[in-house]
């Protein structure tokens, strides 16, 4: 079960999700005040993960936040005992990550936007995939934009005649990317390492294969691109 | 000559130097809010001469999306700088960045690249900045911003910022003045309020090139030293007080800033505000309660509007401004009800609105006229609780009163509804109708046996008027200003005029010593009467010789100073309005100089103070 903690109107929360139609995999709490936190902390103790908004105050006195320093400090130590996710109304579009298991901030209506992704995946998967949260239907292409950006940079300088070289590329980066692209790239990443090592591939042809296949995820939604 | 700089961290160090750049490092810790990224940009960029600006998309692709727009977006902070050549230094293409965040639409303007940093060198021969003449071609028009989160739950603290920030700009131009709350500086630094304020900027020039704006228009502001005002209104804080402070100068403002939807639902405080202070001018919001009130269709059911109604009951001649984001027709025709509604009606602006920075001054100017003509029509309170206060008691029980009351009534409506000559004109008679009245149910000329005076001829039929009960002050006041005891000879076929009768009544049925009233008294009768009956300019001179000695009279008390009840600072202020509008005419006749009060007075609310102040002298007097 994952709890939801949040003070603002039902209606607004109604435009992006019906969350009674989560009720069995989603418990929303619209109002609590401390006294309520010691039923809370059992229940919250066996919770798969947390989402709380930034301005949740106490029921009983709306200039306090018990509740949510309870919430986030006691029962989650900030993502280290229960999955985290603090939602609020800053307004920059991207989720800001603290590890895997603790999204420190993202804007209140890409948390609503991003959420009925996250619920379908948890209901049919049963586990907790803050990717989704963070960056919703486009985790994917987002990541893979990431995660190629940081493969690339490591050769923006080379002319892209330059035979690439193994050692400049490998890392966990091109792990990550190579494991997002499957299947549709029909190799792994011991494969394209070898390939590499017999200098078959030049920066250039290494950047446009990497292009290709980032294009894909932006198309599709997923890599279509085979690496040969 | 300008210089590169780059945007990125210390691997581009060696780059940077290369190119003869400046390298500026990313925050250490990256901004979670616009209002971060705006502080760093106006820090890092705002003194610098910028040739092109390169960024390390690869490095950080929402840093540096979101820096750009805010750039592009910075017209009034970066002047020129916000027009540089932006160069993204990225191994991705553009198809496959185009969807990383909404600040990726950058890419589709003028004036921005996107290249690998092995390419760059060559790239920057052919980069060009964005023309000042292209901004909205080129630029804005492709892009869209939308509002921030916290104004998807609550869409009134979003507009009322907007409106607040929208006032300040058209009152005092681009300069932000160095004591703007946090509140609205912030929210200048978001975002989508810099989109909205570059949408509806009328000059992008001016923006640019600041130093080079000459004639600036002076600041749309009120004069209102000694002025008190109550600001109603939930969303005070949000920055309406401080913009109104700007707008007002010298005025007191005083505000009720509870979020209800029930005027029942107001503090006690509140409540007595309203009801025992006296202010000039009342601003007020229609929806106290904020989003409570989004859903409400029926005007009388706003919180505003049973504020509105409680301020109007107390006293119709309140001037009230409604002060709301509302711009529904049926509100306006509501609110606007000439019997009972408000005296004006500012539109907050709220930045779906997009209005243009000439339509928010024009609205500003119109703001500006209301108020001072609800300043100039506060004398209406005093003719209201006048009325309603006086004749509680006797009520019913006077049927002069009756009259009078009900005259008054009329009076009331027609001046609080004047705006025209003519207009004004009627409210004058309608108020002078009352002395009317009172020589009606006073004064008798005929019989004797009536409880009313009685105006009677001496035998020589060449004396004062009423001998037997002419009251000694009249005389002494009469002595005061020489001659004019001429004006109460009557010749033997002469009927008494309405002068004389109200004279008696005031004399010697009320008792009173004259102050000056009589005077007053007799300007008003002859401007109602050319009103009335307008003269031939034959008739005009007899009419004017057969005054000429009261005239005369106000001539000697040298322009009223030694007089008593023109020493009264009210009146004092009429005359002074109606000298300076040059009413108040100077003529020789007979050798003898006089004043007369032009009847163009009573084209004008200052025709209908006179009136009432010499009214509520007579009425006030009674027992």
């Amino acid at each position: 079960m994952v709890y939801l903690f949040d003070d603002t109107s039902e209606e607004y929360t109604r435009k992006y999700v019906n969350l009674l139609e989560y009720s069995h995999v989603l418990s929303y709490i619209h109002r609590a005040k401390p006294s309520d936190m010691q039923f809370y902390q059992d229940e919250l103790k066996k919770a798969d993960c947390i989402f709380i908004h930034r301005s949740f105050t106490d029921s009983n006195n709306p200039e306090r936040n018990e509740v949510f320093d309870q919430v986030v400090y006691d029962i989650s130590d900030l993502g280290e005992k229960i999955p985290l996710v603090v939602f609020s109304d800053g307004d920059r579009e991207i989720a800001e990550f603290k590890g895997d298991s603790f999204i420190r901030q993202i804007k209140k209506s890409k948390f609503y936007e991003h959420l009925k992704s996250f619920l379908e995946d948890y209901r049919s998967t049963k586990t907790i995939n803050l990717k989704i949260l963070g960056y919703g239907d486009k985790s994917d292409y987002l990541l893979a934009v990431s995660e190629a950006n940081a493969i690339l940079s490591k050769i923006r300088f080379n002319s892209s005649e330059d035979v690439l070289l193994p050692e400049i590329i490998a890392g966990q980066e091109l792990v990550s990317f190579v494991s997002r692209c499957q299947p549709g790239i029909g190799c792994t990443y011991s494969d394209i390492i070898s390939d590499i090592q017999k200098g078959k591939i030049t920066i250039g042809r290494f950047r446009e294969i990497v292009n290709l296949i980032v294009k894909s995820f932006n198309n599709y939604g997923k890599n279509t691109h085979p690496w040969r | 000559m300008g210089r590169i700089h780059i945007l990125g961290d210390d691997s581009l160090k060696s780059f940077s130097d290369s190119l003869n750049g400046k390298l500026i490092g990313f925050p250490y810790v990256r901004p979670t809010s616009h209002k971060d990224i705006h502080d760093f940009m106006v820090s890092n960029l705002s003194d610098e001469d910028i040739d092109v600006l390169i960024l390390d998309l690869e490095k950080d692709v929402y840093f540096c999306l979101d820096l750009a727009m805010h750039l592009r977006l910075s017209l009034d902070n970066l002047h020129l700088n916000s027009l540089c050549p932006l160069v993204f230094i990225s191994e991705l293409e553009i198809d496959s960045l185009l969807r990383v965040s909404n600040s990726a639409q950058i890419f589709l303007t003028e004036g921005v690249y996107v290249m690998p940093a092995s390419e760059i060198r060559q790239g920057l021969r052919n980069v060009h900045p964005l023309k000042a003449e292209d901004y909205y071609s080129g630029f804005l028009s492709k892009v869209t911003i939308a509002p921030p989160s916290y104004s998807e739950n609550d869409p009134h603290g979003l507009a009322n910022q907007w409106g607040a920030c929208v006032m300040l700009r058209s009152i005092l131009g681009d300069d932000t003045p160095n004591d703007i709350p946090e509140k609205l500086a912030t929210s200048k630094k978001e975002l989508y309020f810099k989109y909205i304020l570059a949408c509806t900027v009328d000059d992008v020039q001016a923006l640019l090139f600041p130093s080079k704006v000459v004639n600036a228009q002076p600041p749309l502001t009120v004069d209102a030293k000694g002025i008190r005002i109550l600001l109603v209104d939930d969303m005070a804080a949000e920055g309406w007080l401080y913009s109104l402070n700007k707008f007002f100068v010298g005025a007191d403002i005083d505000v009720i800033d509870e979020k209800v939807t029930r005027f029942d639902n107001l503090s006690q405080d509140s409540k007595r505000k309203l009801r025992d202070n006296d202010y000039d001018l009342y601003l007020l919001d229609l929806r106290l309660g904020g989003i409570q009130e989004e859903r409400i269709y029926d005007t009388n059911a706003f919180s505003g509007k049973e504020v509105l109604d409680y301020i109007k009951a107390i006293n119709r001649g309140r001037q009230v401004i409604m002060f709301t984001a509302s711009n529904k027709a049926w509100n306006f025709k509501t609110l606007l009800d000439p019997s009972s509604g408000a005296n004006g009606y500012y539109i907050k602006e709220s930045p779906s609105y997009k209005f243009s920075e000439s339509f928010s001054k024009k609205s500003i100017q119109a703001l500006r006229e209301e108020v001072y003509n609800c300043f100039e029509r506060n004398y209406l309170k005093d003719i209201y609780s006048f009325k309603e206060e006086y004749f509680v008691g006797v009520e019913g029980s006077n049927r002069m009163f009756d009259e009078c009351r009900f005259q008054l009534d009329m009076a009331f409506d027609l001046a609080d509804k004047a705006s025209s000559e003519g207009q004004y004109r009627y409210a004058f008679i309608s108020v002078f109708q009352s002395f009317e009245i009172i020589s009606k149910h006073l004064v008798d000329v005929q019989n004797s046996e009536t409880r009313k005076i009685m105006l009677m001829r001496s035998p020589d039929e060449m004396t004062v008027f009423h001998v037997r009960a002419i009251h000694p002050d009249l005389f002494n006041w009469l002595l005061y200003v020489q001659d004019a005891a001429v004006e109460f000879e009557r010749k033997p076929n002469q009927s008494f005029s309405q002068f004389d009768k109200l004279a008696a009544v005031y004399l010697q049925y009320l008792n009173k010593r004259d102050d000056g009233v009589l005077l007053l008294l007799n300007q008003l009768i002859q401007i109602r009467n050319r009103i009335m009956h307008p003269l031939s300019e034959t008739e005009q001179l007899e009419e004017d010789g057969r005054c000429r000695l009261v005239n005369g009279a106000l001539y000697k008390a040298k322009y009223f100073n030694r007089v008593p009840l023109f020493q009264d600072e009210h009146v004092a202020s009429l005359m002074t309005q109606i000298i300076e509008a040059g009413l108040l005419k100077e003529r020789t006749r007979d050798k003898k100089k006089e004043l007369v009060i032009d009847k163009a007075v009573a084209n004008s609310k200052t025709g209908i103070q006179l009136v009432f102040v010499c009214l509520k002298r007579f009425i006030s007097s009674f027992e």
